[in-house]
């Protein structure tokens, strides 16, 4: 390679790179374009691109929304289930179910019905005459005096959770979201331990 | 990205240690029925410790954040350590609280209380 001076290649770099360097370019050279100036191959490029970009936007927009369904349905899904659990619940315990009273071999354990309540009254030695009433199946159960009536609790469903666990296995941190009735929810984080599937409801 | 760390880490009472209010037992018994009657008897009634607890009023308003308490949870039988349950008046439960909050307690009991989220507190 020939010997170049380093003053004589400063003043050729100094000379090309001057902001108005493109004016002594030759013509036609790509050199001699301006500063900005836009090859039309280049603004299809461009143009091109922008199309992809707004696109993905819409893509993304979509799933999203797709996504923001998917967790509404999510949620409908687990607030039937509650109900429908609940009404079964109440099915089978309604609150005035009796008990049967104390002083009797069964006394504390839930009755299926007023025949129950009613032999459970007759077999009891405390009982007076008044209070052995044998009521129809026809008719709904009344609340009997002296009869503890069972509670029934609301409950909460453990819904969408999210669990870490490390290299053995073990879980570590999680968080877990409960559903109740008439769209409450509440979320509870967690370290270690275990994810309770079902809790009482905290307004009740 | 949530990891833990601020949380007390929760350990199963041995029975005994902490007794419960004849109102929480009967709260617990009452609760874990309702559970058996829907899911089977498989479920032990587990005191929890919660901490970090959001609630949401409706599905379209922000997360409020409440203090921690005392919440009572179904837990599977199967999950809980055999030795860790007790059994007061034939109801079976668990109870899991953070030492630190076990060694603030002062009588050593869970209560019933109306006036507080989840009904219960450590007293």
């Amino acid at each position: 390679m020939s010997y170049a001076h380093p003053i004589w290649l400063a003043g050729r770099r100094k000379y090309w790179t001057q902001p108005d360097a493109w004016r002594f370019a030759a013509p036609g050279s790509p050199e001699a374009k301006m500063p900005g100036w836009l090859d039309p191959w280049m603004t299809r490029v461009r143009a091109k691109e922008a199309a992809e970009e707004e696109a993905r936007a819409h893509a993304a927009a979509e799933q999203e929304e797709f996504e923001r369904e998917v967790l509404a349905l999510r949620h409908d899904f687990a607030k039937l289930k509650l109900e429908h659990e609940l009404w079964c619940c109440e099915q089978k315990y309604s609150p005035s179910q009796p008990r049967v009273p104390a002083g009797n071999p069964d006394g504390g354990q839930w009755t299926s019905g007023a025949r129950a309540v009613g032999a459970a009254a007759a077999a009891s030695p405390l009982a007076d005459a008044a209070e052995q009433t044998v009521l129809s199946d026809a008719t709904p159960d009344p609340i009997v005096p002296g009869v503890q009536s069972a509670n029934v609790i609301r409950i909460c469903m453990a819904g969408t959770r999210s669990i870490s666990s490390d290299r053995w296995g073990n879980t570590t941190n999680w968080w877990v979201e409960y559903t109740c009735a008439d769209g409450f929810s509440f979320k509870r984080y967690g370290f270690g331990g275990k994810i309770d599937p079902f809790v009482t409801d905290p307004r009740y | 990205m949530f990891d833990g760390k601020n949380l007390l880490k929760t350990e199963y009472v041995a029975p005994g240690a902490v007794k419960l209010s004849a109102a929480a037992l009967q709260y617990a018994r009452d609760f874990i029925r309702t559970v058996a009657a829907v899911h089977g008897d498989n479920y032990v009634a587990a005191f929890d410790w919660a901490q970090s607890v959001t609630i949401r009023r409706s599905p379209d308003t922000t997360p409020e954040p409440i203090e921690d308490c005392l919440m009572l949870g179904a837990s599977e039988r199967s999950d809980v350590p055999p030795e860790s349950i007790h059994r007061v008046d034939g109801v079976e439960f668990v109870i899991e609280l953070p030492s630190e909050i076990l060694r603030a307690s002062t009588q050593r009991v869970i209560d019933f209380d109306t006036s507080v989220m989840f009904k219960l507190v450590l007293r």
